[in-house]
């Protein structure tokens, strides 16, 4: 026949408003649409039953709603829900086995049968859409099963871009190194006059001192040659080998351009140096400053930092926060990780505090009423002390001194240093940040300590108790040295791990709290629907009900393993991967759902203007929906594992 | 078969009677084994005989499912279009009609696409008339396929429709039965658009006459009527 065929082209256009379809090329989707069939179910049918084999069919549904129904001995338990934009059958036709669940129409359905070859076929030539189809597959955990995906190979977890969860949002900006001839270096012999010479012909702010096989073993910038002259009164003729900063610091060739920024920030450098392998025993290819990093980028969080550090009045504090805000909003919208998000936040942030401290000593100081003269630091516990405080919808610190030995000087200088803890938070509230609604901050008495009071309690057994002494343990847990003496901190942060990594019991209290919520299986429009009952319209706690087992189970598992260097939630799972060969897969998939996580609370927070902690399942897009639904997916394969690791069900 | 019949049918008209029985199938043939043609046609009026066709759309539901690669449309070529209500309705206008192809050509091609189907239409009466009225012109035929009127199978599944003992009650209109069923109607007054939406329409009340009697469906359960 036949004259413009207008039903392929209709059925094109419902396919494509949702994913995987809306990731293909139109023309691929009409060629599907040709193909397909059309079929109803009315309410009550069974679309398959648990044991068929599939057949050579997709079915996307178009109208009413399908639920995933398993029956185990007599029983027979709901494990997920497939509404409109949905694809029914994924899991069995990917891996050619017979459907493990029965599929029931609760609504009458109109479901579109595409065929599965084909789509398969054109699923594979798009990285985006596969993604998206394989994320499919983890709800098979809900059925006890294993799930295992073979992964693309990411080389260095800096330098990827894209990962599973994030696979549709472009991922950051990668270092390219320039050409070699761009470089410019010098030998350690060198005189400082030649290094100058050389920089100035080149315009550009740098030389790299390299050794005979080009391996980078110092920088000297115009800085240090302003220094080395003018206020040292070095000789020009002085090698650059004695004026040289060394060593240098070097990332590898096609790593994360925000990784490499953050590296900056935390080594208050200027640039970095780009080498073969990422260490200084290879051959220089570059040397990248954050201008170049942020040549694009109105917004430079490096000169934030610089601001903050010559800023003095609360307002000024509190316009740049509102900038860090933009730019945290800027990066999020850009797809850059939220994890790395949070570390450029804590960056500005303990700047900020530090920043803060500063002025307060110089206050009190005029005032006459100094510090006493002993050991204290000041630290972040809780979120802050993951980085993962991007919002300043809370504040979690606290503060730990050197005991004098007698309880009345202790209580004079407990004193003093709640009057400047004080000082400091109020200067916090001006700039934005609200205060904790728990009272976790160094102003009050019960987070203002001295060391042996804190090792007291770390070490105590008694905590684990209690559902508040538990609670201030995992909050303790995260604690991290922002101004001040160090030493204490560590101190603290041993004690701590010491105590759990040899207390079983404490051990099983923390794990318990992992498993003890349910995560939904999905959302149906407003619903939240549950395993048991029927669905709920009510806001969605993202923090309590996704967050919070992987961020838990992250520590918890860190702690098991002795692993003490990681400070972030991300951090953990990062090296969990790397170093727990049998937690190695899980691992990265809770490092992606929690990054997913975490951005999405914080967009939802910038958009409502709170702490984005509740989400309203109504507003969810598609795409967001479905990833949700995996994003559970892994907490609960994550508690499984923590079921597992600690025994819980069996009673000890 | 047609004692009369002196001079002698073409080939692929012979073929379309050899293949197509003008009985009902029987009754306990399974729901999935049945081939329908689903029909709908855009015409210059609503008079047999002597308007018409402009357009005819052709949708093939096999095994309970709509088969898309099987469907499809014929705009056809009318040298006299008038400017009426019915044309209104569907705005084939014509100079779009002259595009078409002939209407003997339409029917040649349409014959083997519904040869042994069921042939289904909203009121078939009328559009089972119109092509009858055109095959009788050109080649002196008419289809002889059972036949199935969703107005019809509605009445009979829908409660929203059911028989009253109302003297003027008429079968309800494609549009009333979407709304019933919840099918939103696609690219409403286009034959193919109409064609596919009246196979869903099949479709649902195929479904939910399952769902009624708690049993898989068999030609017997259908209205079904010799050809």
């Amino acid at each position: 026949m036949i004259s413009a065929n207008v039903i392929p082209d209709r059925i094109a256009e419902t396919l494509r408003r949702f994913p995987p379809f809306s990731m293909l090329p139109a023309e691929q989707v009409v060629a599907l649409a040709s193909r397909a069939k059309v079929r109803m179910a009315a309410a009550g049918d069974c679309i398959w039953e648990q044991g068929e084999s599939p057949g050579d069919e997709a079915l996307f549904v178009v109208r009413g709603r399908v639920e995933y129904l398993w029956k185990v001995e007599d029983r027979s338990e709901r494990v997920d829900v497939r509404d409109v934009g949905d694809v029914l059958g994924f899991t069995a036709l990917m891996r050619s086995e017979p459907y493990r669940v029965t599929a029931k129409a609760v609504e009458d359905c109109l479901l579109y049968s595409l065929p599965w070859v084909e789509l398969l076929e054109r699923l594979n030539q798009n990285d985006e859409a596969r993604d998206y189809v394989r994320r499919h597959l983890f709800w098979i955990s809900r059925l006890g099963s294993p799930v295992t995906l073979e992964e693309p190979a990411d080389s260095s977890v800096a330098g990827r871009t894209k990962n599973i969860l994030q696979g549709h949002l472009a991922g950051a900006q990668i270092i390219r190194p320039r050409p070699i001839e761009r470089l410019l270096t010098c030998s350690p012999g060198d005189s400082i006059f030649q290094a100058a010479s050389l920089m100035s012909a080149k315009k550009v702010p740098s030389i790299l001192v390299t050794d005979e096989q080009r391996h980078p073993v110092g920088i000297v910038t115009s800085t240090r040659l302003v220094r080395a002259s003018i206020i040292d009164g070095l000789p020009v003729e002085t090698p650059v080998s004695k004026v040289m900063a060394s060593p240098v610091v070097t990332v590898s060739k096609n790593s994360s351009g925000i990784a490499s920024l953050l590296l900056m920030l935390r080594r208050r450098i200027g640039q970095v140096c780009v080498t073969e392998d990422g260490t200084p025993n290879s051959p220089a290819l570059d040397v990248c400053s954050h201008k170049d990093l942020l040549a694009q980028s109105g917004h430079h969080p490096t000169g934030l930092l610089r601001e903050l550090q010559q800023a003095r009045s609360p307002k000024r504090f509190r316009e740049l926060c509102d900038d860090i805000q933009s730019i945290v909003q800027n990066y999020l919208e850009a797809g850059v990780s939220a994890i790395y998000v949070g570390h450029i936040c804590a960056e500005l942030y303990d700047e900020l505090n530090q920043r803060l401290m500063v002025l307060v000593n110089e206050e009190m100081t005029a005032e006459g009423k100094p510090l006493p003269e002993i050991p204290w630091a000041w630290m972040s516990v809780g979120s802050d002390g993951r980085r993962e405080q991007i919002l300043r919808t809370d504040m979690d610190n606290a503060l730990v001194f050197a005991s004098t030995g007698s309880s009345a000087s202790d209580k004079v200088a407990r004193a003093q240093f709640l009057d400047f803890s004080t000082r400091v938070i109020d200067l916090m509230t001006e700039a934005g940040f609200a205060r904790c609604q728990g009272g976790v901050m160094a102003m009050n008495p019960r987070w203002c300590r001295t060391s042996e009071e804190w090792l007291d309690e770390l070490r105590s057994a008694e905590s684990f108790r209690q559902k508040d002494g538990l609670l201030r343990a995992t909050i303790l847990y995260d604690l991290r040295h922002v101004a001040g003496d160090a030493s204490l901190c560590d101190e603290l942060r041993s004690a701590a791990f010491t105590t759990v990594s040899g207390n079983p019991f404490a051990q099983r209290r923390l794990a318990e709290s992992i498993v003890n919520t349910a995560p939904p299986l999905n959302f149906i429009g407003r619903l939240v629907v549950e395993k048991f009952g029927g669905g709920r319209s009510e806001p969605f706690d993202l923090k309590n009900r996704g967050m919070a087992p992987l961020r838990d189970a992250a520590r918890l598992l860190t702690l098991k393993n002795h692993m003490h260097r990681r400070y972030s939630t991300g951090g953990r799972w990062d090296e969990l991967r790397r170093s727990v060969p049998k937690l190695s897969e899980i691992a990265g998939l809770a490092r992606d759902a929690y990054d997913f996580l975490m951005k999405m609370r914080t967009l939802n927070g910038l958009r409502r203007g709170d702490s984005g902690r509740f989400i309203d399942p109504g507003e969810l897009t598609k795409l967001e929906r479905a990833q949700l639904a995996n994003v559970f997916d892994v907490v609960r394969m994550v508690q499984t594992t923590i079921r597992n690791d600690f025994n819980l069900d069996q009673r000890l | 078969m047609f004692g009369f019949g002196k001079k002698s049918l073409p080939d692929f008209a012979e073929a379309y009677l050899a293949k197509t029985s003008s009985k009902r199938p029987a009754k306990a043939i399974p729901l999935e084994q049945l081939r329908f043609a689903v029909i709908d046609t855009e015409t210059t009026g609503f008079e047999i005989g002597r308007d018409r066709l402009l357009s005819i759309g052709l949708v093939i539901v096999a095994e309970d499912r709509i088969e898309v690669e099987q469907s499809g449309g014929w705009l056809i070529q009318q040298s006299d279009v008038p400017l009426n209500d019915a044309v209104r309705i569907h705005g084939i206008m014509p100079d779009e009609s002259a595009e078409g192809e002939p209407e003997a050509e339409v029917l040649k091609d349409l014959l083997p696409r519904i040869a042994d189907t069921i042939f289904v239409a909203h009121h078939t009466g009328f559009d089972l008339g119109m092509i009858n009225s055109a095959l009788f012109r050109h080649y002196a035929l008419k289809l002889r396929n059972p036949w199935l009127d969703t107005a019809e199978m509605a009445i009979k599944t829908l409660d929203a429709f059911a028989r009253t003992n109302y003297v003027a009650q008429r079968p309800p209109g494609l549009d009333e039965v979407c709304q019933q069923c919840d099918i939103r109607p696609m690219a409403r007054h286009t034959a193919t658009g109409d064609a596919f939406t009246t196979a869903e329409v099949l479709l649902s009340l195929c479904a939910r006459l399952r769902r009624h009697l708690g049993r898989p469906l068999t030609a017997g359960d259908l209205p079904i009527h010799r050809g």
